[in-house]
């Protein structure tokens, strides 16, 4: 896929993602506080389907880890969220997910996103579990999108409430969703 | 020189000291950092005007003329002055933010203005000399809260979340239109410069739209209340693109510096006597299409929103001052005062909105969270 035409298509991809999502996500990012509560992590993870981990608990101590990492990590450092390396069942999708609803610089980790930007020669591998490989396939996705924010020409930038780094990963989204 | 400062860095030193007398909680940027940022050109010569097809001027100096030079820094004035006058219309707002999203989007529409000014300022420090210098530091002395500003809509308060969203849906979308009128001008830097300030600016007219569609599907402002808060802030919007007939419009666009909003685009024969009216009926025409938008939201029963015409309630041009109503009917001068109360905000409308606003159902989709 060439870089150019893709972001030259971010304006159509982004709506086509936002045609099937942005009621789901609208729902989401304006109705949190200032910190996760319990009640929050459901609706968060219900965003495409990601789902609680199994076993996990959203209990007060997990939000609690959660608002401790969320509110020292500080973009594009993906590092922070090494506490939950390990945690059983725990995904970087899982992760993200949380992670973007709180920080919306940070993208959306999907396997139809990386496989977009693997097909636009940005060499990042699809990894499911949280591990501190996956942190680094993350890492490299976050510089890849960074990328592509940087390139992106005005006229593909199409007027929305929403960071430039959902507009790139939702568009990404779509590419990634023809691709399979 | 060893230890020597740059003109710009000492500017830099004194925008941190406007932050804080402005009183913006600089803890609100968080990892932002302000930069100056230069994007591609679409062409190095000049597009449009007395020296189209002459390179693009680099550096000050190599502009022929001092008037075209005058012309020029004036602008890059002009545009600077707004872009901290928003800040400061708006900084308060962080503390009344109908949710946490809601801040991160005003922080960052803030950041961004200001990055925006930062910018005008780099050019002014390291292009115009001493007089470009003295610029950059009065940008930063006037207030918007005194009614300093240079332009009539920077000196209005945004007075709650309702001014903000219909500000950044009409008043910043006029920035739109100036933005990409300097983005092929014959002043390379400054050409450069309007890429990136375009791409953070689709955000905040985003912002600004998406509020006013969450507003009017929440369904608790009424839209007659609502209408009066466009009718507030467009006329000023109409305003900002100058005078019909104007001698600076026709000169800019002479000198190279700024073209109408769809030069590239456009087969419309130029009459350069009238050029902001143009601009300014292009926008009136896309307000129009947006304002639709927003209307197939508007509940049953509620009245549809318009944009106010052109005529009404104008402080520049030909109609600056003229009895016409919100749909450009003339009406009698004896009966024009209170026509305006009528359509424009007034303290019982301000009464009813801080009503309102004591929930955060008002705007759409804010559900309570339960708790533990």
């Amino acid at each position: 896929m060439d870089q150019r035409e893709f972001l030259a298509s971010v304006p159509r991809r982004f709506a086509a993602t936002q045609a099937r999502e942005a009621d789901a996500y609208n729902r989401i990012i304006y109705a949190l506080g200032p910190e996760y509560v319990a009640a929050d992590l459901p609706r968060v993870l219900s965003f495409r389907g990601v789902g609680l981990p199994k076993g996990f608990e959203a209990d007060r101590n997990s939000v609690h880890e959660l608002n401790r990492a969320f509110h020292e990590i500080e973009y594009p450092d993906v590092y922070r969220l090494g506490a939950f390396v390990g945690v059983p069942g725990l995904t970087l999708e899982h992760l993200s997910t949380v992670l973007h609803f709180r920080h919306p610089a940070f993208p959306i980790w999907s396997r139809e996103a990386v496989r977009a930007v693997d097909a636009l020669q940005f060499g990042v591998r699809y990894e499911s579990a949280a591990t501190s490989r996956a942190l680094d396939a993350y890492r490299d996705f976050i510089r890849a999108v960074d990328v592509l924010k940087d390139r992106i020409q005005y006229p593909h930038v199409p007027e929305s409430n929403v960071f430039l780094t959902r507009l790139v990963e939702a568009a990404l989204y779509d590419a990634g969703l023809q691709q399979s | 020189m060893p230890g020597a400062t740059s003109a710009f860095e000492e500017w830099v030193h004194e925008f941190h000291n406007w932050q804080k007398d402005i009183g913006f909680d600089t803890r609100l940027l968080g990892d932002y950092k302000f930069e100056t940022k230069f994007g591609e050109l679409d062409d190095d010569k000049i597009e449009f005007g007395d020296y189209a097809g002459e390179p693009k001027w680099e550096t000050v100096r190599g502009i022929p003329h001092q008037q075209v030079r005058d012309a020029l820094e004036h602008l890059i004035v002009y545009q600077g002055d707004t872009e901290f006058a928003s800040v400061e219309q708006q900084r308060h707002l962080v503390k009344t933010a109908p949710s946490d999203y809601d801040l991160k989007s005003a922080v960052r529409v803030m950041s961004e203005e200001m990055r925006h000014g930062w910018q005008m300022c780099y050019l002014l420090t390291t292009h115009f000399g001493e007089s470009g210098t003295i610029e950059a530091s009065k940008l930063l002395k006037r207030r918007a809260d005194s009614q300093q500003r240079l332009l009539g809509s920077f000196n209005e308060p945004v007075r709650h979340w309702l001014d903000f969203f219909v500000f950044t849906q009409f008043v910043d979308r006029d920035g739109k239109y100036q933005l990409k009128m300097l983005s092929r001008c014959a002043f390379a830097p400054l050409a450069r410069s309007m890429g990136p300030m375009l791409k953070e600016e689709a955000f905040h007219l985003g912002t600004g739209h998406t509020g006013l569609k969450r507003i009017v599907e929440a369904g608790k402002v009424p839209t007659s209340i609502l209408q009066k808060y466009v009718n507030r802030w467009v006329p000023t919007a109409y305003d900002l693109f100058g005078k019909d007939e104007s001698g600076s419009a026709e000169w800019a666009y002479v000198y190279g510096l700024k073209c109408r909003f769809n030069e590239k685009e456009t087969h419309d024969a130029l009459n350069k006597k009238e050029i902001n009216d143009y601009n300014r009926n292009l926008y009136h025409q896309e307000i129009s299409k947006l304002i639709d938008e927003i209307n197939v939201k508007v509940r049953s029963g509620e009245p549809k929103l318009y944009a106010p015409d052109l005529k009404f309630h104008r402080a520049i041009g030909r109609y600056a001052g003229k009895p016409y109503d919100v749909h450009g009917k003339p009406i009698p001068q004896s009966s024009y005062e209170e026509y305006v109360a009528s359509v424009l905000p007034n303290d019982d409308d301000e009464r009813k909105l801080a009503e309102i606003f004591r929930t955060n159902d008002w705007i759409a989709p804010r559900e309570v969270p339960t708790s533990w």
